[in-house]
């Protein structure tokens, strides 16, 4: 009931690959977020429990006369559900799938990143063991050699497929910040990044939730590399960039592979 | 800029990940210390902080100004209180005698108390995970372990093709969670996958007559867990 489909997707709108499920229990995403997220809510185990986990479980007869999240919690309030609660669960998601499924398996591969209030960098930095699993083969179609110690990967939380899908694009451009700052340091990781969207209620005509992984890869990395020494060069010019990364089927665009 | 920290005898990745767990520990003199042993004598200005040469050097800043924002916050409103600013007397940190383990007990209410416990010794990480299982007496807990093998040592079979090729059809989750009770207390401990574990009393019988008697009964579960 309370597992959770986790599915690797090539970029924006590539392959995917389902890489089985994670039971997210509401005190692993209460441990989680009050380390990972960055608004301070107490209790967060409850509020995933009647935000996510409520609506998806059996009303057990033996707890009937029982106020729970199975039932009447679901819908006996007329509140809407707080940003910050569902954004800290948003954070806290990646770090949770990270160490599940993609291998990180010590501690110290999930490095919490937020360096500045204003500027939208991601939220972490992972070592995934192997760095290029299976599983983003088989969704992405390569296998490419990587050389860079740590994946920029952001975290999300949507209500719905095609809010989480929004949430992705802008995600994309906190990847972007981090290719551009570490263009000149870390040129090898320019076009790569992760974002891990967790859709937690799905549709009135779909309510399905799943976790997707979503991978970026570029398809022509020195071109990018390039299109980023060309801007820093000429003025430092990382707002073009990542307007030029936001819009669709740009040039820069062009250069990773699944955006458009 | 020095970044002389990656270079140093100390990792800095470990530093920042046991920094993360004396925070939310509560543990906020070893988080001081461990952020002061990553940055050193760095100081970075606001334009460098967004990556610099090191990302973990930025972040770390970026939470010194954090912390250091709250602090001056605090001493702010103390100082209009006319209330002393320091720490009298911090929490007592709690450390297991093999000192793989260290915590801060949170009171929740006069017979509700929280301990929040990490690990300290990130090599202990499989052993930490085996011995929780190992309390909880759930036979699916160690199968949950052998899946998820935290810790572990990596080396040839993390270049051989990795275990997510076999686990297409796993449902994945950690599920450690089990009680304990004595004539008097009853305790809930549940683990994270973040080399944490807490554990949540309650003093049912009797009120603690003291906080040397709440203090020694979490310090026996540190033990239990580090023996």
């Amino acid at each position: 009931m309370t597992a959770i489909p986790v599915i690797v997707r090539s970029g924006l709108s590539g392959g995917e690959t389902p890489i089985g499920s994670v039971r997210l229990l509401p005190h692993e995403i209460g441990i989680a977020s009050a380390m990972f997220s960055s608004t301070y809510i107490l209790h967060m185990g409850m509020h995933y429990e009647r935000y996510v986990v409520s609506g998806y479980l059996p009303q057990f007869n033996a707890v009937q006369s029982i106020y729970s999240t199975a039932i009447p919690a679901a819908n006996a309030t007329t509140k809407t559900r707080a940003q910050s609660v569902t954004g800290n669960i948003g954070e806290s998601i990646a770090a949770l799938v990270a160490r599940r499924k993609l291998n990180a398996r010590r501690l110290a591969d999930i490095q919490p990143l937020s360096v500045s209030s204003k500027k939208k960098t991601p939220d972490f930095r992972m070592k995934f063991r192997p760095m290029f699993p299976w599983s983003f083969q088989n969704a992405t179609g390569i296998n490419p050699p990587i050389t860079f110690d740590f994946w920029p990967v952001e975290s999300k939380a949507a209500q719905s497929d095609s809010v989480a899908l929004n949430s992705v694009k802008s995600a994309l451009l906190q990847l972007g910040t981090y290719w551009y700052e570490r263009s000149y340091h870390e040129p090898d990781v320019v076009g790569f990044g992760i974002v891990v969207s967790f859709i937690y209620r799905g549709t009135k005509n779909d309510p399905k939730r799943c976790i997707r992984v979503h991978v970026f890869c570029p398809s022509n990395q020195t071109a990018l590399q390039n299109e980023i020494a060309d801007r820093i060069a000429a003025s430092d010019d990382r707002t073009g960039f990542l307007t030029e990364l936001g819009t669709e089927n740009s040039a820069i665009r062009g250069y990773l592979r699944d955006v458009d | 800029m020095s970044t002389d920290i990656s270079q140093s005898e100390t990792d800095p990745s470990d530093h920042y990940a046991l920094f993360h767990l004396a925070l939310w520990a509560g543990d906020i003199l070893t988080a001081d210390r461990l952020l002061s042993e990553i940055l050193g004598s760095t100081r970075l200005s606001s334009k460098s902080l967004e990556f610099a040469e090191d990302p973990i050097i930025a972040a770390a800043e970026h939470r010194r100004r954090q912390l250091q924002y709250r602090d001056t916050e605090y001493n702010s409103l103390c100082q209009a209180a006319g209330l002393p600013t320091a720490f009298s007397k911090p929490p007592k940190r709690l450390e297991s005698k093999q000192g793989h383990l260290a915590g801060i007990v949170h009171c929740i209410d006069e017979r509700t108390f929280e301990f929040r416990c990490y690990l300290t010794d990130l090599d202990w990480e499989s052993s930490f995970y085996s011995q929780l299982a190992s309390m909880s007496k759930s036979r699916t807990a160690f199968l949950e372990l052998e899946h998820l093998e935290y810790g572990l040592k990596l080396e040839a079979k993390d270049l051989a093709q990795d275990t997510a090729e076999t686990q297409v059809e796993l449902e994945t989750g950690l599920g450690i969670r089990f009680y304990q009770s004595d004539e008097n207390v009853l305790s809930n401990i549940q683990a994270s996958d973040f080399c944490t574990f807490q554990a949540q009393s309650i003093w049912f019988s009797q009120q603690p007559e003291s906080a040397d008697e709440i203090l020694f009964h979490f310090e026996a579960l540190l033990n239990e867990i580090d023996e």
